[in-house]
């Protein structure tokens, strides 16, 4: 059958334009992202793994145990959670890959903190305007349904390889539940509330940052949660651009049917996205 | 809620300040002597990317290494801005041909690492068949499959020619080199008939007892491995691009190399080979 319509050339000659057009701006994305990355990667690495994992250890007992740390019941919620980072990122280290799981936490934040910067004001901007909302839903439906390999090509196009295109993709894939939970949380503020708020002669802004944000909080925080993990289960199609970490380790085990490598490197993503899930919901919990 | 609004100023800030620490940054990036080296995932140039590294190292050089698909290899390279320098395993002129066309006015030619560099259909010798143009004959007994490697490889593209111009009732399946080679041993082991997408150099071919369907056609070409580097490689740094105009193989020595990284890992493996054969590899780099 010959092609009716090539979509795909259209697709291409934008891309291009859009390549040659900015390339300046590309190119300043691309050595900030890196940049980030790299420093982000040296300063983790600089540090003594064992202290690391000490903190982290406090810091998920504490998240878990909050205000009874230092009594009984605390001690019962946080001690479970604590054992497991501890034990897991001692697994980690002893097999040999602190670093990669270094480079995917990297990778991860990076990804997260830029998908939340462009999620949670695109969040209130569709939970505040219905126009917004009707243009902004759609191309959410579609950033979803897309598979996340496709990102790649043009991320690739865009960016050198290496963790800019993986996190650019990481983003694109993980950036849908923080703009759609951010809008939930806010429309799901009951209406009476905002009108006791107008009663009291509260502004606009007033109204957001005191009333709405406050109160959607919860159903924010679980986008964030969810954010992190979406990520996480990227880091491994990130890799086939040249993102370092756990993932890159993953993907020659694909390629070299290396049974023991892609497991080591599998269990190494598992822990780390139990860990970033559990400290996340336990903040979300409070 | 002052507090989220301080946060997002911050992070702006935070933002706005690594964008500028990173342009100007770059500057000074470029004084370090760091070498990239792109790889893909096929065992002779994974052998031969990581005895440049142990080499350059050793040397007082930086290298990294990135793990990619072919076609991505020769996009990059073929960027001004490349993140990568050199590719050790580009099979030229003919099994890369699409990839040369495309990219090859943006990429240097420095030098060749290995001159037979041979593709073709291959089976174990126990199967009766010396030709590509028997294979229908016996469709049953090959399961009407080809077992391929990846689809960014040159020899995939030339197996689709071979299946059209002989009209093979056969399908080749998308898999990896190791996964290729599994499949290999597998049916070596149960003495059962296999054709798969063979090259040389490649351990294979010192492990088992293998042969070449002829190929009266001529679809599979011979080749040689080159070193390909990006625009530039070598006015940046003459010493390391010398090294790369002189890094060449023996078929025997090749293979004691690839024994060595299949052996031992690929760093190690790399190590080992290097220190028994460290004048010959250092006096490359004068």
């Amino acid at each position: 059958m010959e092609k009716l319509i090539n979509v795909g050339q259209y697709i291409e000659k934008a891309i291009n334009a859009l390549e040659e057009g900015f390339s300046p701006l590309w190119g300043a994305i691309d050595d900030s992202i890196s940049w980030t990355v790299e420093s982000l990667n040296d300063f983790f690495l600089a540090i003594p793994f064992f202290m690391i994992i000490v903190l982290v250890t406090i810091g998920a007992y504490y998240c878990n145990a909050r205000k009874q740390a230092f009594k009984k019941e605390g001690f019962k919620k946080g001690i479970g959670m604590a054992l497991f980072v501890l034990g897991g990122l001692l697994l980690i280290w002893a097999m040999g890959y602190w670093k990669h799981a270094i480079q995917t936490t990297t990778l991860v934040l990076v990804a997260t903190f830029i998908a939340l910067l462009l999620g949670i004001p695109l969040g209130i901007l569709s939970a505040r305007s219905n126009i917004a909302n009707a243009i902004i839903r759609p191309i959410l439906d579609f950033m979803q349904t897309m598979p996340a390999f496709v990102y790649l090509i043009p991320a690739i196009f865009f960016f050198s390889v290496g963790n800019t295109p993986g996190v650019i993709a990481t983003v694109i894939f993980s950036l849908p539940p923080a703009v759609r939970l951010t809008s939930l949380g806010i429309r799901s503020v009951p209406e009476d509330v905002i009108e006791a708020g107008h009663a009291f002669g509260a502004t606009e802004k007033q109204i957001l940052f005191k009333i709405q944000l406050p109160l959607a909080k919860p159903t924010i925080l679980a986008g964030i949660n969810q954010v992190i993990l979406l990520s996480l289960s990227m880091v491994v199609i990130a890799s086939m651009v040249g993102a370092k970490g756990l993932g890159s380790i993953v993907y020659q085990g694909i390629q070299q049917n290396d049974v023991a490598k892609g497991f080591e490197s599998g269990l190494g993503i598992v822990i780390l996205a139990i860990i970033l899930d559990r400290i996340t919901q336990a903040i979300a919990k409070k | 809620m002052n507090k989220i609004k301080n946060l997002s100023m911050l992070l702006v800030a935070v933002v706005i300040m690594v964008a500028t620490f990173s342009c100007s940054n770059n500057a000074t990036q470029k004084d370090v002597k760091k070498v990239s080296i792109l790889y893909p995932n096929w065992a002779e140039g994974i052998a031969m990317s990581h005895l440049a590294k142990v080499a350059l190292e050793a040397n007082g050089y930086e290298v990294e290494l990135t793990n990619l698909e072919p076609g991505l290899i020769y996009g990059e390279l073929s960027k001004k801005n490349s993140k990568g320098d050199v590719f050790l395993d580009a099979w030229l002129p003919h099994t890369h041909k699409d990839y040369w066309n495309k990219y090859g006015d943006k990429i240097d030619q420095l030098g060749v690492s290995f001159v037979d560099g041979t593709t073709g259909l291959v089976v174990p010798s126990y199967v009766t068949i010396n030709s590509i143009e028997e294979l229908n004959e016996h469709v049953d007994q090959f399961e009407g499959k080809i077992i391929g490697i990846g689809s960014g490889a040159g020899i995939h593209a030339n197996t689709v020619k071979a299946i059209e111009e002989y009209k093979l009732d056969f399908e080749q399946i998308t898999s990896s080199g190791p996964a290729m080679v599994a499949s290999l041993q597998k049916a070596i082991k149960k003495n059962e008939w296999i054709v798969i997408t063979g090259w040389k150099p490649h351990f294979k071919w010192a492990e088992n007892d293998l042969k070449y369907l002829e190929d009266p056609k001529g679809v599979y070409p011979k080749d040689e491995c080159q070193i390909v580097a990006r625009k530039g490689f070598k006015e940046d740094m003459p010493v390391a691009a010398h090294f790369f105009e002189n890094f060449s193989f023996e078929e025997a020595k090749l293979y004691e190399l690839m024994g060595d990284v299949k052996k031992m890992g690929e760093e190690e493996g790399a190590k080992n080979w290097y220190n028994n054969n460290k004048a010959a590899v250092d006096a490359w780099l004068k």
